[in-house]
């Protein structure tokens, strides 16, 4: 009896937290951002390797796909697998007037279920806010062919995207093995963007055929928007009527990327 | 209401203009006031024109011709019969209700299709969100960051709901500085639930079947797809 009661003493896991510190909080702040344009709370898995997230939007249009190794982070513990669900909307507030000169450190502890985050320059600041209940729901990836892909410098991308929603709420993206066409089509107005493929903001082009879809561009809008604050490079993915991946490339080996589903556009 | 099959043209100027040279057509003229012209294809008519036009008929040269002019915006569709196959006239009798069935799922997906239906800047946060006492049916943000709770009821909503609702207020905290917004959804408050709501600082929105199907159906009819399809497992 006593050696059983010792044994299980033993083999009790620690309380699960996990600390990690990042030179540059304003990094830190720009990745929440890219979650928020599209869910407001979400839940984060964190692991021995780093931080994982994937969460659809709440009409399940679109879908986040976020990982963060722990080389990302200048200092990274973890001592087994959380998940613990926060309002990302709520920790952007009180990251707001973060400065590239601070420092972040965030701490978790599943004892008390607060998340504690300290932003150091010549003054610390340090916030500790509550977490909530983390849904035990997964969500599955897209499985998706992708015939085309078009590797664009974001800002480039963002200016083409802001063009289109000016005339609409919709954008048609075409990719031919030499050519990236964007249009968009107003009641008034259209437009049309052709990015051939020497082009300054285009890095790389690969259609295996003419690819075609139509995208919802406030959602598009979003993503484009958040993910371009995060990262300069974006790779577009897709196939005819199929939803749309975009990936926004990482500095610090991170990933970053969104799925969108299209809108079938009837003839 | 007018119903014809006759070989027709038809000439809309108003807003826009359109020409439709001659072919075979069903023509239904509505008692009030609304105009169809159908071909052999297509669910929908090729031209219209809504409620509250104005008819005119005359004889031009041996045939009929219509137009139904509608006064604001003014415009106008004009049908030149040919060939007329069928002329015939109806005063219909139609009373009946139109009634649709929906359900409280259906109310649901009303709302998280379009959150305005519940206020102007509602972020819908989760829906059948697991809280101790059950699930939440929809659980969201209002404009000023309080958290709103919603439960629906496709019946008049009373006691039931109320102690619901309470239940999971219990289990939920507002973000700090905000507050929790209890909201009830229903077609209508049973009979004495409006003092208790009142008093428990519920809220209650109206929300009926009927509102509930035709939203659903305005974006059923949408041509956005959703990732389900796709997702893996």
């Amino acid at each position: 009896m006593l050696e059983s009661s010792i044994a299980s003493e033993k083999t009790k896991p620690a309380h699960a937290m996990f600390k990690a510190t990042m030179n540059d909080a304003r990094l830190f702040r720009n990745l929440l951002g890219a979650i928020s344009s599209l869910i407001e709370e979400a839940d984060f898995n964190a692991t021995p390797e780093g931080i994982k997230l994937r969460s659809m939007d709440p009409s399940h249009i679109a879908m986040v796909d976020f990982e963060w190794p722990k080389t990302a982070f200048d200092t990274y513990e973890c001592n087994g697998n959380t998940k613990l669900r926060l309002s990302v909307s709520n920790l952007l507030k009180l990251l707001k007037r973060t400065r590239s000169d601070e420092s972040i450190e965030v701490v978790y502890d599943d004892t008390n279920k607060k998340l504690n985050i300290t932003l150091k320059n010549k003054i610390t600041r340090k916030f500790i806010t509550p977490t909530l209940e983390p849904s035990t729901e997964e969500v599955p990836t897209p499985k998706v062919p992708f015939n085309a892909r078009v590797k664009i410098t974001a800002a480039s991308l963002r200016d083409i995207i802001d063009d289109a929603q000016a005339i609409s709420d919709n954008v048609k993206l075409e990719v031919t093995p030499d050519k990236f066409t964007v249009r968009a089509t107003g009641e008034l107005s259209s437009a049309l963007i052709e990015l051939d493929k020497g082009s300054d903001a285009i890095l790389d082009i690969d259609a295996k055929e003419p690819t075609k879809a139509t995208y919802n561009l406030n959602y598009l809008g979003e993503i484009i928007r958040a993910g371009s604050g995060a990262s300069e490079v974006t790779s577009l993915e897709f196939s005819t009527n199929m939803p749309i991946k975009v990936e926004f490339e990482m500095p610090q080996q991170g990933r970053l990327l969104y799925y969108l589903a299209p809108r079938i556009e009837s003839e | 209401m007018v119903v014809m099959v006759a070989e027709c043209s038809v000439n809309y100027s108003g807003r826009t203009g359109s020409q439709l040279g001659n072919g075979e057509r069903l023509i239904v003229l509505k008692e009030d006031g609304c105009v169809l012209v159908h071909r052999g294809r297509d669910y929908q008519p090729v031209n219209w024109q809504p409620s509250g036009c104005i008819f005119q008929s005359q004889v031009e040269k041996g045939t009929l011709v219509v137009k139904a002019i509608r006064p604001t915006p003014l415009e106008s569709l004009t049908i030149v019969t040919e060939n007329m196959h069928l002329l015939a006239s109806f005063h219909l009798k139609d009373e009946a209700a139109f009634s649709l069935h929906a359900t409280e799922e259906d109310m649901q997906r009303a709302i998280l299709v379009q959150p305005d239906l519940i206020e102007a800047g509602l972020k819908i946060v989760d829906f059948e969100k697991k809280v101790a006492p059950g699930f939440v049916d929809i659980y969201a943000l209002d404009r000023e960051g309080n958290t709103v709770v919603i439960e629906i009821k496709k019946d008049p909503a009373g006691f039931p709901a109320i102690k619901q609702l309470s239940e999971y207020l219990k289990h939920l905290q507002p973000a700090p500085g905000r507050r929790l917004r209890p909201i009830i959804v229903a077609p209508s408050l049973a009979k004495g639930a409006q003092p208790v709501v009142a008093k428990m600082g519920i809220e209650f929105k109206q929300l009926g079947l009927q509102k509930a199907a035709e939203v659903l159906q305005s974006h059923a009819s949408s041509d956005q797809k959703v990732l389900k399809g796709w997702l893996g497992s």
